[in-house]
């Protein structure tokens, strides 16, 4: 079994009961290859997981499952700042378990055990954070891909 | 299973996901299964093992899964 620390940036507009948001979040993932099966399990955000029969298959469905939560949370928001308030409390519940698992993965990183040589590499210590604003001048620079990256 | 090794803990269905509450933590992605919102959806081993792992009592869930 193989743990790989992640540091993982999405960007997501998300749609509420009468308000647009954009949700820009700066977290951190495991993702482990258990023999072929691969998980992805949430550090920041924690409570969440997801799996697939490759890395990018796994990758692809937390971003998904991440997605999701973002829009069931929208669903029960009763205002922007009801949605901010859940946004913000489900980034900032760590799995602790997990988190001690990606900090040992880390100092294999540094210890130069595990690569991953198909992720650009960035300072683990690198700041965490969610962002959630108001959704009201559109514009394409806004527009953004997210990014991976091993952490290092 | 979630009676004896999360005692008090709530699921509550949303239009994507399943959330279980205990405590002030939360799992926010239990799969609704292939057959979508059932009440007794198919849930992967794998989903409950990292759920019980973050709320700390994987060594008591273990007992129940295979």
């Amino acid at each position: 079994m193989t743990n790989y620390p992640l540091l993982f940036g999405r960007r997501e507009k998300v749609e509420g009961n009468g308000f647009i948001a954009r949700v820009a979040v700066s977290g951190r993932v495991l993702l482990t290859d258990e023999d072929g099966e691969f998980w992805v399990e949430g550090v920041n955000p924690g409570g969440l997981a997801a799996t697939g029969n490759s890395a990018s298959e796994a990758l692809a469905q937390f971003c998904q499952d991440f997605l999701a939560v973002l829009f069931d949370i929208a669903s029960e928001a009763e205002d922007f700042d009801h949605f901010r308030d859940q946004v913000g409390k489900f980034f900032s519940e760590t799995s602790a378990p997990a988190l001690e698992d990606w900090e040992e993965a880390v100092r294999q990183v540094r210890a130069g055990q595990v690569d991953a040589d198909w992720l650009t590499k960035k300072s683990a210590e690198t700041r965490l954070g969610v962002e959630v604003t108001l959704f009201s001048q559109p514009a394409a620079t806004n527009n953004d891909l997210g990014d991976l990256a091993l952490a290092a | 299973m979630l009676d004896d090794c999360t005692p008090g803990a709530v699921i509550e269905s949303k239009p994507h996901k399943n959330w279980v509450l205990w405590g002030d933590k939360i799992w926010w992605n239990l799969p609704l299964g292939k057959h979508g919102n059932r009440q007794n959806p198919e849930i992967e081993v794998g989903h409950v093992k990292r759920m019980m792992r973050h709320f700390g009592v994987l060594d008591c869930a273990k007992k129940h899964l295979r």
